[in-house]
């Protein structure tokens, strides 16, 4: 059965029964409560609920930033949990894009070398990089800002860099925990369309989390997290 | 990695001076204090020398056991001329000395006095013999007169301007028979010499003993402690070890050497007190500087990059905030050390009057050795290479989803 759906092709995330419990003192906190949910190739998905409700701890065990108490986090029909921590941090490198709320870019680097830091970790060459990092700067664009740093530019700038720069690597999926929580309004939609204009046009699959009804609204599919459990999963057609 | 590392320094101009300032603080406390310890002990070493003699003594074997005239060593000028001139030669003091019995005519009794023969000119440098003069005036090259101490004329009752008789063996066979004029009173530190002991000139002494270029013993001073064997092994060249004894400051002033051992001991101490008290600070700056950057390497190892790879560059920027900390120690170091080499420190109290009523201290020098300076160069710098294990093990035991919680993510960042 999970051979099966594995080897779907379009699988890209699966998880099976996955539970995160934390020692908060003496009572435990279930932050992850036996989920089991798949994502496939193409998804624009949104992780929803209240402060508090499990999204970064999800997106944190999907990404393998964080080991879970039970259950198994599938990637490309991949146990991830069964890799080193080194094998997991090039795991990453090579398969998951990370868009952050805070902090996403290299201060000292500017916006053109941020986006193509990944990309020297994986050994590309020079080339490959400024070819790469001029398309990124088009999509989502910021062509004039190539030499800019991180500290000159607003919020949603950054944010939008941090996509280009998750998506230098060509991972299979990009995770953006709260990517809009620092953003006003106006940015926050700017930021939800390129990430729109990418799941589109070049078939991005997206995972982030939010709390804003006004990003919610963008995505195809919403999971909706209580205390841990999914307490709804919609799918959207607009 | 290597221009990450770069320009991460620069990201936070604060931080690495804040880390450069604590490694300086390091080096330039622990070199002037080394400075000052090896100035400390070589000044000491040089007093004792200025008592006993010099840095290098020479005198013929048969002398040094019977130290009776006929054994004295005769010597050329040249060849005196030749140990003035070898490198690293301060100064090369010759002495004729022997023993006399001296009278006057006001009185009936005589008295057995030491005699020493010097060079008015080459012993200057040694400040202990005369400090003072109390009457009179130091010899000029030729004078015939004596200088003695003060506790002499009060048990001789004479004073400048008095004409002393004196007797004594001169050499191979003759008498040495004269009177000699007390041309001077001096303050003599010491107190066997002040009581036994007169002066005169080197040219006078050869003459009343009748021994033309011959010496009882020379002294040599050198410029540096650090070259006397160098200098002891060119006079062994010149002079044969059957005839002659050489001895070096070392065997001269062994008996003070425990004491030095003692207070290099205490100088040690010390020094280890500074280091801990230097590192700890080091170390205190650079475990703020690692935690403050939790989330940075959260994120960093986050999107991919591997642990090493991230300690690699945090290891360079330790480096070279290291480096440059101990450079700028260095240079500014440098004239401060050789200032202090010239212009004493001076220091006040009782115990540094005492010192100075004996000649044997004129101030706190430091020592300008640059041995110390790249041994405490190597010494802060490893320092920290063991402190920036800190940063390397906490990049390896980092939890990166904790590192990336708001929990105590610090925002200064943003
Ligand atoms: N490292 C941790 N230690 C203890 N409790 C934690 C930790 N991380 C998360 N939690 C708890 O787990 C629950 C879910 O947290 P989180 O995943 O951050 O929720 P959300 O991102 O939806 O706000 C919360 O009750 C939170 O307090
Ligand atoms: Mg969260």
């Amino acid at each position: 059965m999970n051979e099966l759906i594995d080897n779907d092709k379009s699988i890209i995330v699966r998880t099976e029964n996955l539970s995160k419990s934390f020692l908060d003192g003496k009572s435990v906190i279930k932050a992850t409560d036996r989920v089991n949910l798949t994502i496939t190739s193409g998804e624009f998905t949104a992780v929803v609920g209240p402060s508090g409700s499990g999204k970064t701890t999800l997106l944190n065990l999907i990404g393998g930033l964080t080991s879970p108490t039970s259950g198994k986090v599938f990637v490309k029909g991949k146990d991830i949990n069964q890799l080193t921590d080194k094998e997991l941090v090039n795991f990453r490198l090579h398969n998951i894009g990370f868009v952050f709320q805070l902090l996403n870019l290299i201060p000292v680097l500017t916006v053109e070398e941020n986006i193509g830091f990944v990309m020297e970790l994986q050994g590309a060459d020079k080339e490959q990089r400024i070819e790469r990092t001029a398309e990124l700067l088009e999509v989502i664009g910021m062509r004039d800002r190539a030499h800019s740093r991180p500290s000159s530019l607003s919020g949603g700038q950054k944010q939008r860099v941090a996509v280009a720069r998750a998506l230098a690597s060509k991972p299979l999926f990009i995770l953006a925990d709260e990517p809009t929580a620092n953003l006003d309004t106006e940015a926050a939609e700017t930021l939800l369309n390129t990430m729109l204009l990418l799941n589109e046009k070049e078939k991005i699959t997206f995972l982030f989390s939010t709390h804003d009804p006004r990003v919610m609204n963008k995505a195809r599919r919403l999971i909706t997290l209580e205390d841990g459990r999914i307490t709804k999963d919609e799918t959207y057609v607009r | 990695m290597m221009k990450l590392a770069w320009l991460n320094l620069h990201r936070n101009p604060s931080r690495a001076l804040l880390t450069i300032f604590s490694v300086f603080i390091a080096a330039f406390f622990s070199i002037l204090f080394g400075s000052t310890k090896n100035g400390i002990l070589n000044s000491s070493i040089d007093s004792i020398l200025k008592l006993s003699g010099g840095h290098i003594e020479i005198r013929s074997k048969s002398y040094s056991k019977t130290r009776s005239i006929d054994d004295i060593m005769y010597l050329d000028s040249a060849t005196l001329d030749s140990i003035s001139m070898l490198p690293y030669v301060k100064s090369v003091l010759p002495v004729l000395q022997s023993y006399l019995l001296i009278s006057h005519s006001s009185s009936p009794s005589t008295k057995a006095v030491a005699i020493i023969g010097i060079d008015p000119e080459a012993e200057k440098d040694r400040i202990l013999t005369v400090s003072e003069m109390v009457e009179g005036e130091w010899f000029s090259k030729c004078d015939k007169g004596v200088i003695l101490g003060e506790n002499m004329r009060e048990q001789l009752g004479l004073g400048v301007g008095d004409t002393l008789a004196v007797m004594g063996m001169g050499y191979h066979g003759s008498s040495a028979v004269g009177l000699i004029p007390i041309q001077g009173i001096a303050r003599i530190p010491v107190s066997t010499v002040d009581k036994s002991t007169i002066f005169i000139t080197l040219s006078a002494a050869q003459e009343l003993f009748q021994a033309d270029d011959c010496y009882s013993e020379i002294y040599i001073m050198s410029e540096r402690l650090d070259k006397v064997d160098l200098i002891k092994s060119q006079i062994q060249n010149k002079f044969s070890s059957e005839e002659y004894e050489i001895r070096d400051w070392k065997s001269i002033i062994e008996e003070y050497l425990f004491y030095f051992r003692f207070a290099d001991a205490i100088g040690f101490i010390i020094m280890l007190f500074l280091y801990i008290l230097v590192g700890s600070n080091i170390l205190g700056t650079i475990i703020m500087m690692t935690k403050e950057r939790k989330l940075e390497f959260s994120v960093l190892i986050s999107i991919g990059m591997s642990r090493n790879k991230l300690s690699k560059s945090l290891f360079y920027e330790l480096i070279i905030v290291a480096l440059l900390g101990v450079i700028l120690a260095v240079i500014i170091t440098l004239p401060i050390v050789h200032y202090f080499t010239i212009h004493p420190i001076p220091l006040y109290g009782e115990a540094v009057a005492t010192l100075k009523q004996f000649s044997i201290y004129s101030g706190l020098y430091m020592s300008l050795d640059f041995t110390l300076f790249i041994k405490q160069f190597l010494i802060v710098l490893g320092i920290c290479l063991v402190f920036a294990t800190y940063p390397i093990a906490f990049i390896q035991h980092l939890k990166v989803d904790e590192g990336l919680s708001k929990r105590d993510a610090n925002e200064d960042n943003l």
